[in-house]
Formats: structure tokens, sequence, C-alpha cells
């Protein structure tokens, strides 16, 4: 793990991506960080934290994009393979390369409460903006984990960087959306039943076996009506909640609410787990077919 | 050291390597000799783990290749057809990276990254960016790769592809070199190197082995081309043989009246893949290898005849 950690994380700096994805996110948190602080005189360094959070993280497939499309297009993803390594540490390092890259913008935050002390009026809450300064750093690495997913699917980077914006895009309006999702239950229960072809679906790829693919969706649509008869109160509004349950960059926003949320913390470190889990099988995969 | 048992890949219904077993003795330069598309890489790649077979086990010192992928893969160095190379590194980061992977740590890893580059002859290169260097230089730089920390077996798939002759002259030395410390297996279509190198052949023609012996036992009662014409051209008969009496079973089971004498187009499918031939002069009972000495034109594009560069499923 340690070799491919270091490999990815002085490549990126030598490549001028790292370099380039500090940059850009250091320009976009001091921007929001002079208009909000130094034109209000806040002293709460969250409010221009998780303001410049989309603005900010939406230049992240930069970082991402070559990860694994790179390797796999250049055929070096053949050395890796031939290494005594795990999958899951090849996977690992390039992400701790990532994140560690990641890592440096959000080392320079921790310095600006303090020199926002000296220029701003009222008083710090020290927990909280560092809380925050956590909260953002874990969500750029659930987005990185996402993006770098996004890479190991294709051996284009310009496909890679395309559909990661896309995804960043997606996630941040969906939150918006959300407000006009109709409450109902039959409605929530028609979604439900749409991801459960979606999950048969996908067994069905998986296994290329038609009989494990439909008794898949027959299991999950059955359960899910049988839900619906019994208690459809559950319904309530579940679409709504889904379609905000993927949204990112709305558990940060308790932060500025001055709510300290571990909740948010659960959420990204889940995010990083699933999408890490994911480019493992997606990585192993490719020596299967 | 390495023991193949029924080892068999298939690319979607393409069969590529068909159960094919065989051992590898230490001490040897073994020649993995076959045509193009014949599955010499896709060997490689599941000796070493690159590729997951379909079906059958590779032990490489008693340690299986997917179960216990680590330590098997730690007694092999592999070089692909293509250097694996990141280019915008220089030699000296590469083989530093290679090393730190195959578990090697401050002076044990600097002493084997000087060992290997004096032995590569890279030393000279070694701060230069690999994307400027000649492709002989980037050649030794992946066999270099290959022979960090000292793995018992080095596998090469086609190390002199693409070289002058000067560097394919110094990288046969360098390999008949490794054949002294290593057991080296080499991929080549090229017979003179085979023969220049290589201790013992395995050959290996429609994804079957059709010979595996010693290079003098193979050499006793012909040159070395005509056994593998020989070889590779009964394996090849065989399959068009097989894939013709196929096509014929297959056109008399049809309800559609079969021209029985004259000329017609007819699809035939073999593990070389799919083509269709054009004016086949159709006996009353075709008989399979009659018709396969016919001279044939092949048409279709998903032909892939022996001796051309294209690979079929590698």
């Amino acid at each position: 793990m340690g070799a491919v950690f270091k490999k990815d994380f002085k490549s990126a700096l030598t490549g001028m991506t790292g370099i380039i994805f500090i940059t850009a996110v250091l320009v976009f948190v001091g921007v929001f960080t002079a208009i909000i602080h130094f034109d209000q005189r806040f002293a709460q360094f969250e409010y221009a934290l998780i303001s410049a959070s989309f603005a900010s993280l939406l230049l992240t497939p930069i970082l991402t994009m070559r990860s694994f499309s790179e390797e796999r297009k250049m055929k070096t993803d053949q050395l890796l393979y031939s290494l005594p390594i795990s999958t899951f540490q090849i996977v690992m390092g390039k992400f701790l390369a990532m994140a560690a890259i990641f890592a440096i913008p959000c080392a320079v935050f921790c310095l600006y409460p303090i020199v926002l002390t000296f220029f701003a009026e009222g008083s710090l809450n020290y927990v909280m903006t560092y809380g925050a300064i956590l909260a953002y750093f874990l969500l750029g690495c659930a987005i990185i984990a996402i993006c770098m997913f996004i890479s190991s699917l294709t051996e284009s980077q310009v496909i890679s960087a395309i559909i990661s914006i896309a995804a960043i895009l997606l996630v941040y309006f969906l939150a918006q959306f959300s407000a006009y999702i109709p409450t109902d239950d039959w409605f929530s229960l028609m979604v439900v039943v749409i991801l459960c072809l979606v999950v048969a679906f996908i067994v069905y790829s998986a296994t290329k076996n038609y009989i494990a693919g439909v008794c898949a969706g027959a299991v999950l649509v059955i359960a899910a009506v049988v839900v619906y008869i019994v208690k459809p109160a559950l319904y309530v509004g579940l679409a709504s909640q889904m379609i905000s349950g993927i949204c990112v960059f709305l558990p940060i926003q308790a932060f500025g609410n001055g709510v300290f949320d571990i909740t948010a913390y659960v959420y990204y470190l889940s995010l990083i787990a699933l999408f890490v889990f994911a480019t493992v099988q997606t990585f192993e995969k490719r020596r299967w077919n | 050291m390495i023991e193949v048992k029924n080892l068999s890949k298939n690319y979607g219904p393409v069969p590529a390597v068909k159960g094919i077993s065989f051992t590898v003795k230490e001490g040897c330069i073994y020649g993995f000799l076959g045509p193009n598309g014949a599955g010499k890489s896709t060997t490689m790649n599941m000796l070493t783990g690159c590729l997951a077979p379909t079906q059958g086990e590779v032990k490489i010192n008693g340690h299986d290749i997917i179960d216990e992928a680590i330590e098997a893969k730690r007694c092999i160095g592999y070089l692909p057809e293509m250097p694996p190379l990141y280019l915008e590194m220089t030699p000296f980061e590469y083989l530093e990276f290679v090393g730190r992977a195959r578990g090697l740590k401050k002076d044990a890893l600097y002493d084997e990254m000087e060992r290997v580059m004096e032995k590569t002859k890279i030393a000279d290169v070694s701060d230069r960016l690999l994307k400027n260097l000649s492709k002989g230089y980037k050649q030794r730089v992946g066999i270099a790769q290959a022979i960090m920390g000292n793995p018992d077996i080095i596998i090469l798939d086609e190390p002199t592809v693409g070289l002058d002759p000067i560097q394919i002259i110094e990288i046969r030395d360098l390999i008949l070199e490794l054949g002294e410390e290593h057991t080296v297996i080499l991929s080549s279509h090229i017979l003179q190197e085979i023969e220049a190198v290589c201790d013992r052949v395995i050959m290996i023609s429609q994804g079957n082995i059709v010979a595996d012996d010693t290079l003098e036992a193979l050499t006793k009662d012909e040159t070395l081309e005509e056994a593998f014409v020989r070889l590779a051209g009964e394996s090849l008969d065989a399959g068009a043989a097989y894939a013709m009496a196929k096509a014929a079973e297959a056109d008399d089971d049809d309800s559609e009246p079969v021209s029985k004498k004259g000329k017609k187009k007819i699809r035939v499918e073999s593990s070389l893949g799919a083509a269709y031939y054009d004016e086949v002069y159709v006996d009353e009972e075709p008989e399979a290898e009659e018709a396969a000495d016919e001279d044939i034109e092949p048409e279709g594009e998903e032909y892939t005849p022996m001796f051309t560069d294209k690979e079929d499923g590698e």
C-alpha cells in the first residue's frame, strides 16, 4: 500500500494535477472567505467553508480522472496485477494518496480561523469550526472515492472527468429538487419498485443468469409491496428522503447551523467505504473478464 | 516450480487457451513458442496472475496464483508484451516503486536497485524521464523491473519485439545471463531467438500445447522451423477440418436443399474465429480432411490467419 501511495502522491505533485487541484480549492475557499468574513465581519469560518464546498469540490475530477483510467490505458495495470500486493492495497494506496493531496489545503484552512479572530467581530467556537473543517475534509474524501470509482470504469481520462463532474452536479442539484418531489406514499412505492428492478438488473448483469435476476427482482418487489400494505405510513415522504440521502453536500450544512453533527462523519465514512469497496470489485473483476 | 493443470481461458465464447498442462522445472530457460494469436500472452498473463483462468490452476512453488496470490507473485518477475512503464517517472523512481511494492526497504532497496541497473546497463540513464528513452532502454527498464527483488522465476513476453539487431543480441545475452541464476520463461515467435537461448521448448498453437520437449530432441530430425511449421500446421489443419465437418453437418441439418455439387458460401466457425468461405466445392459426402485440404480463400473479417500480426483474443 505504501509503495502505491508514495508513487501516486508524488506523481500528482510532479504531474501538476495535484498542484492545480490544491490551488483551485485554496482559491475558491479563499474567495468565499474574503467575501463573507472581510465584508460581513463574521468570525465563524465554517460559513465560508460550507458555502464554498460545492464550487471547490466540483474540480475533484482533475485529481481523480487519472487514477485508474491512465493505468488501464498505458497498460501499467498489468504491473500492478503482477506485483505481490492485493487489489485492496492498490485501491487504498491510490485513495489515500489523493486524500493526502486534499489534506494539504485542508491543513492550510486550519490556520484561517486563527487569522480571522484578529479581524472579525464576535467570538469563535473552535470546536464547531474545526469540526466543520474535518467534515469538509471527509466530504472531499467521499467525493474523491466516488470519482475514483468512476475512473475505474473507463480507460479514458476525459470520459472519467465528464461523468464525475456530471455526478457531482447531479447530487448537488438533487437536494434542491427533492423539495418538489411528491410525498405521497404511492409515489414512494413506485420509486422503491423501480429501484428494486434496477437491483434485479444489476444482479442479472453480474451473474448473467436470467433466473437469478428475475428471482431477486420478484423477492424485492413483493417485499416492498407487502411493507406498503402492512404499514403505508413508512412510505410517506420516503422518495424525497432517499433523494436527499444521496446528496453528499447536505450533511455538512448542519455545522453552519451550529449543530455538531456526528452522523455527518458517519455518513461520509460509509460513503468512502462503499466506493472504495466498489472500486476494488471493479479492478478485481477486470482480471476475470 | 510452476505447475499448470488443465488451464483454460475463454474470452466470451471464444476459447483462447484450451486446457493446457505443463510443468516448469528449476534452472532452465524455457522457450514458449507459437504463432501469433496462439494463446502465448494469455497463458503468460495467467501464470503471473494478471488474468484469472476460466478453468484449471497454476501453482508457483506450491502456491496457487489465485488463492495465495501474494506468496505466488513474490516468486515471479514479469515483463508483459508492452513494458508497463510510468512514462513521467525516471528509471530510478520507477524501480524504487517496484522495489517497495516487492517489500524491499531502505538499504536493501537501493542496493538491489544498483545491482539491477548494473545488470541491465541502465545506470547512465537512471535520471532521465522514461518517456524520453529509446525503445531499447525502455525494454531494459522493463526487464530491470522484472528482476527486482531477485525472484526465482522470470517471465518475459516477447522481450525483443521492435528492437534493432544489436539491441536484440544484447537482450539475448542478458537473458542467457539471467538463466544462470533464475528460471526463465521466454515467449516468442522468433525461432532463431528460441534456438539461441532456450534449453526447453513448449510449443503452443490454437490454445493447445503441441510440443513440450528439449531443444535437442525437437531439432534431432528436423530444424526447429520445420518442427514449428509441421506441429503448428497440424494443429491448424485439425482445427480447420473440425470446423469444416461441423459446418457441413450444420448444412445437412438445414431444411433448405443444399447443393451437393457446385459452389456455395458457408460460414465456418473454428477456434480461430469465424469466417465465410466462398465457393467451396462440396462433395456428396463431405470428408472432413479433404474439405480442409481444399484451396479455400477466407473472406470474412473475423478470420485470423496464422503468421499475421493480428492477435486473436489476446
